[in-house]
Parts: structure tokens; C-alpha cells; sequence
């Protein structure tokens, strides 16, 4: 705890409150402005962490993550398109209220639901987060290899559109991230006899690739695409005391729910969003006017999917295992400056670990204060013609692809991915599993094949010793869970 | 599932699969592990095993609802421009290649580039072209200043 303070008060010298402050206000601003995302924005920012210390690296990246999650709300409301799809369940009850002229009140009760989740989240983030390292420090290597496994199997079972679908994104990913040299046995493979693949494909440009060329040729194709665009009074931006004591049950549910959705591994707050709206519809006693502008839906949403942020960043701190799409990112920061993220991270380099923590509080109040006070303003940014946003972000992802490196090479790497990735989004196969099979298919297969070692090549381990049993039971179980439910809806 | 859908999904199980062929061709040659059980080989081999497998399945899932008479595609609230996309794809082609065989320098490549491909996107408007061209020349020659003289880097 002492080591955490240290962090908070160094986020308030001048150069990381800047960062802080710089990071969550790009993050409310890319959220904000439909078509960008969060992954977009840090993806796009990691090559210039190449220059800067990692805690301060991983102080921007956090606060970007934090107010890219709110930012899209205001899109979400206001023009009834999420800015990113975190915000998507905010769109049916939002919108509507913001029809019958209180776009002041749900942006109001978006922002005061966003910094409740975003805040409980953090407590669970300061308290959970080594315990469960310590935990994690004891596993074996079969009991990370089906850690691994259930998550790849966990973010593709949870993933828009098939099981069948996020289960091939996630292994086409994994396949990915086999080109290179072996690293047990330094033998070289898949490099197709281009010297250039030697080094494997690097996470960076792969990662652009999908997330910011990609998802800027489908807006391409989508520029024609315009919101309904709604007028906007400030009138009820601060959440009414009446609010905060109706709403108080719903916020505490949907923030836990958000926490947890965020801790399980791969899965973020998308799905945050849509289970604890899910629920707050179920519990309601009025569940019709959920989607007519319910303030209630508004909160669950906002609430679970900031919620995640926080609960995202625990399985990536203790674990070493991204907690969302967005935690890859951050992953990728820290492998880009040397640190491996997992539980000896607490021990090896607590100071990263504390300023991921600070940086995630700090940035939930910087956006509070950010949001409400320019609100108004983003209601006009977002309105920018995509005309102009897009050519610029496509040359921003060549600069920062090939800065990384220097090499051109990377850049058609980038090119290639991005047009997988806009050719894999077309076909609904999700980017999620696809990317997080990538970062995490290496550590898998090592972990694999030291336990192989260990064992001297016997793998009856895996469903005799209790943890990587359990692991993998619980993988069969989210494996045979869609089809359980599609066979007892087609019954009913 | 629509009748558009279904061929995607057709296509992209194609492509997976050839993908996949390409990692079995390549990998069949890796030696087996020297000083440990398996080698550099089998867990590449196995998933790509498993991609060809999930990729049938798509591809037979959506052959299946193609038969069963798929709806047509609902339509678009918006006219979808995939044409202008392989134009802006192609120019950030001959963009990357300009400078990768050194025809030009990063500035004036990127402000041709960001002039073209923002007046295109905005259809050629013409009070559009001068405010292209000042946030080209803000961006080619802003960048460059910045990555050669305050980060100090490589640039194209």
C-alpha cells in the first residue's frame, strides 16, 4: 500500500499528470467519435511508448483504456451509434431519452454509472490483484497451458456471432504467432524461406493491422453511414441525488457484474455491458420499457462496462493473461519494453504494477471531470466528416508500424493484417479470440511443452492433477454450453 | 444467416483452409525434438489441424442454411462503398511502395497521399481540396519534424 501511494502522488507531478490527463482526454475523444475505438488509439500510441519509460508508458496507456470506454457513450446517446461497441446496450435506452429532450440527464446518469463502475472496479483491482498472483505463482506449467486453453476457449464461446467462428479466429491467431525461431529449440519454422519471417511476425504490426486498418476499410465502406443526430442541453449532466438512491442497487449489480465479466479472462466490456443490462432488464419491475429509455438501462450498461476496465487489468497483472482485447495492447507495451506480465511482475517490477493501479484511479476521476465539462463539446467533435479522420489514421499506422522498427517489412505485414482482419469482421469471425490467440498460443505451447519436459513426455498430468482438470472441465463445459442452450430452446 | 453472408462465410473458410495447408506444408519437414518430447512441430501441425476442421464446419454450416434457403440480405440504411475502400487500399499501396523503393520522401508522399485520399472520401468536393491540402502539408511536414528532430527516428 505504501508503494501505491508512492505511485498516486507521482501522478500528480507535472509530466505523468500530463500524460494522465492527455490520455484520458484522447481516449474520450476517439471513443466519442463513432468508427474509432480504444483498441484503434493504443494500438496507434504504442509505438511512441518506445520512447518513453514504461511507467509512464503503461500511466497514458491505462488512462487512454479509461475514457475510451466512456467516451463512445456520448455517440451511443446522442446520434444513436456506440462509439465503440462497449456502448451498444447504452444506444436503446439512451437515444430514446435523449429524443423526448433529456440528453442532459442520460449523459448525466452515463457519466455518474461509468465513474461508480469504473471506481468499484478499482477496489477490487487494489485488493484481488496480489493475492491472486501469489496464486498464480504456484502454478505448474500444465496448470498456465489449460489456464491458456480455457480462455481461448472462454473469449471464442462468448464472441459475437459462432462458437464455430471464435474458435477458428482464435486458432487461425495461434497460428500466427508460430512463424520464427522455436523458442525451445531455436529450430526455425514456418518462415516460408523469407529471412524477414525469422524474427516471427512482430505483435505490433499485426495488432495495427487488424484493429486500425482493418476497422478503417470498413468504415471505409460504411462512410455513407450518419447517425440520427439529436440536439443536446446540458440540463441534468450532474447525476440528481434521486438517481444516485434509485439507481444505487442497480449500479453495486452491474459494477460487480462488470468487474467480474472483466476478470475472466479475454472477455471484456462488451459482453459486461450486455450481461448486466441483460440482468437489470430481468430484475426490473417494469422489464417493457427497457429499450424506450429506461434510466435504468443506461446505468447497468455504463456501470459494467467501465467496471471492466478494472477487472480486465487483475488476470493481466497476476496472471499475465489479458483480461480484454484492449489488455493485449497493454501487454503488447509491456513485451515492447521488456517486461514479461505475469505474478512475478509484483515482485520484479512492482513499480509498473502500482502505476497501472494509480493510473486507473486517477483516470476515472480525470474522466468524470472530463466528460462533464466537455460534453457539450463532444456532441460537436463527434459530427468530424470520417472523410478526413481515416487517411490520417491509415498514415499515422505507417509512421508508428514502421518507427518501431525501421524496417519496411513490417509494413506489409501491417497492409496484409489489415486486410484479414477487415475481411475476417466481414465475414462476423470476431477480432477478439483471433488477436488473443496470437499474444497468448506462444506461452501456451511453451508452457506445453516444459511441463512435456517435466514429465518426460507423459501428459496424463492434465487430467489427473486437480487444477488443469478443472481448467479443462471448465473449457468442455463453455464448449458444450451453446449447445445445450440452442438444444433447450429449440425443446421449448 | 443471408444469402451474402453465407458466401463469405464460404470464402473465408476457403482461405483459412489454404492458410493452414500452407502451415502443414511447411511444418511436415521439422525435425522431432532432440532434447525434449515433442519438437518445433506438432502443436503448430495440431492447430492447424484444427483450423482446416473448424473452417469445414463454417463452411459446411453455411452451405447447410444456403440450401435451406437463406433470406436474402436485409437492406443497408446507407449505400456501402466498397469500391472507394480497394481505391483508398490501393493508393496506401503505391503510398508504402513509393517510399519503399525510395521514389519519394515521406512529406511530399504523405501529402499527396492525405490530399487524394481525403478529397476522394469526400467526394471530390471542391471546397473540400484546400482544406485537404493544408492538413496534408500540417501532417507530411509536421510528422516529419517530429519524428526526425523530437523522437529522433527512422522514417520511411
Amino acid at each position: 500500500m505504501p508503494d501505491l501511494a508512492a505511485a498516486l502522488l507521482h501522478l500528480f507531478t507535472p509530466w505523468p499528470f500530463f500524460l494522465m490527463t492527455l490520455g484520458t482526454a484522447l481516449g474520450i475523444v476517439v471513443g466519442a467519435i463513432p468508427g474509432l475505438t480504444g483498441s484503434m488509439l493504443i494500438a496507434l500510441t504504442l509505438p511512441i511508448t518506445y520512447y518513453m519509460a514504461p511507467i509512464d508508458a503503461m500511466n497514458l496507456l491505462v488512462s487512454m483504456y479509461t475514457g475510451s470506454i466512456t467516451g463512445g457513450l456520448v455517440s451511443a446517446t446522442l446520434l444513436r451509434m456506440p462509439g465503440t461497441p462497449a456502448n451498444v446496450m447504452t444506444t436503446f435506452d439512451g437515444y430514446p431519452m435523449a429524443k423526448r429532450g433529456e440528453a442532459g440527464r442520460a449523459l448525466g446518469l452515463g457519466i455518474g454509472a461509468s465513474t461508480f463502475g469504473a471506481l468499484f472496479a478499482w477496489v477490487a483491482l487494489a485488493t484481488i490483484t496480489e493475492p491472486l498472483s501469489r496464486i498464480a505463482n504456484r502454478f505448474g506449467p500444465f496448470d498456465y497451458f489449460t489456464l491458456v486453453v480455457m480462455a481461448l476457449v472462454l473469449i471464442a464461446s462468448v464472441s459475437q456471432g459462432s462458437l464455430i467462428k471464435g474458435l477458428l479466429a482464435g486458432a487461425l491467431g495461434a497460428l500466427f504467432s508460430f512463424p520464427g525461431a522455436d523458442a525451445n529449440s531455436g529450430e526455425m519454422r514456418f518462415t516460408f524461406d523469407w529471412w524477414q519471417l525469422q524474427g516471427g511476425l512482430d505483435t505490433l504490426p499485426v495488432l495495427v493491422g487488424v484493429f486500425a486498418v482493418g476497422t478503417c476499410i470498413g468504415d471505409i465502406v460504411a462512410i455513407r453511414e450518419r447517425g440520427v443526430s439529436l440536439g443536446f442541453s446540458k440540463q441534468g449532466i450532474l447525476m440528481r441525488w434521486r438517481d444516485w438512491r434509485e439507481q444505487k442497487w442497480n449500479l453495486l449489480r452491474s459494477s460487480l457484474i462488470g468487474t467480474w465479466i472483466g476478470i475472466l479472462p479475454g472477455i471484456g466490456a462488451n459482453v459486461g455491458s450486455v450481461v448486466a443490462y441483460t440482468v437489470a432488464k430481468n430484475v426490473d419491475k417494469d422489464p417493457d420499457s427497457f429499450g424506450t429509455g429506461n434510466p435504468s438501462g443506461i446505468v447497468a450498461s455504463e456501470a459494467a462496462n467501465n467496471a471492466t476496465v478494472g477487472g480486465a487489468l487483475i488476470p493481466l497483472i497476476a496472471m499475465g493473461i489479458p483480461g480484454s482485447v484492449i489488455d493485449v495492447f497493454l501487454m503488447g507495451a509491456l513485451l515492447i519494453h521488456g517486461i514479461q506480465p505475469g505474478p512475478l511482475l509484483f515482485q520484479t517490477k512492482p513499480e509498473i504494477v502500482n502505476t497501472i493501479i494509480a493510473a486507473c484511479l486517477v483516470s476515472s476521476l480525470a474522466m468524470w471531470v472530463m466528460m462533464t465539462a466537455s460534453v457539450g463539446w463532444l456532441s460537436r467533435l463527434m459530427q468530424v466528416p470520417k472523410a478526413y479522420v481515416l487517411p490520417i489514421v491509415l498514415v499515422f499506422c505507417v509512421v508508428g508500424v514502421f518507427a518501431s522498427n525501421s524496417r519496411m517489412f513490417e509494413v506489409w505485414v501491417m497492409l496484409a493484417f489489415g486486410l484479414l482482419g477487415f475481411v475476417l469482421e466481414r465475414a462476423r469471425i470476431p477480432l477478439g479470440p483471433f488477436v488473443i490467440g496470437f499474444i497468448l498460443a506462444p506461452l501456451a505451447e511453451s508452457k506445453f511443452r516444459s511441463g512435456m519436459m517435466m514429465t518426460a513426455g507423459d501428459w496424463t498430468p492434465i487430467f489427473t492433477q486437480p487444477l488443469p482438470l478443472a481448467f479443462l472441465l471448465a473449457s468442455v463445459g463453455l464448449l458444450a454450453w451453446p449447445l445445450i442452450a440452442s438444444w433447450r430452446a429449440r425443446r421449448r | 444467416m443471408d444469402r451474402v453472408q453465407a458466401r463469405w462465410d464460404l470464402g473465408m473458410g476457403l482461405v483459412a483452409i489454404v492458410i493452414a495447408a500452407a502451415f502443414l506444408w511447411d511444418g511436415w519437414s521439422l525435425p522431432p525434438g532432440a532434447f525434449e518430447p515433442i519438437g518445433a512441430g506438432p502443436v503448430p501441425r495440431a492447430v492447424a489441424w484444427m483450423v482446416i476442421a473448424l473452417a469445414l464446419a463454417m463452411m459446411g454450416e453455411a452451405g447447410w442454411r444456403r440450401t435451406q434457403g437463406a433470406p436474402q440480405a436485409a437492406a443497408l440504411a446507407y449505400q456501402p462503398r466498397p469500391v472507394v475502400a480497394l481505391i483508398v487500399m490501393a493508393g496506401t499501396i503505391i503510398y508504402v511502395a513509393t517510399m519503399a523503393l525510395g521514389w519519394i520522401g515521406f512529406a511530399p508522399a504523405t501529402v499527396v497521399y492525405l490530399t487524394a485520399m481525403i478529397w476522394l472520401l469526400a467526394d471530390f468536393r471542391r471546397n473540400v481540396l484546400p482544406v485537404a491540402l493544408v492538413i496534408a502539408l500540417i501532417m507530411g511536414y509536421g510528422l516529419r519534424y517530429l519524428f526526425t528532430r523530437v523522437l529522433i527516428t527512422d522514417l520511411p
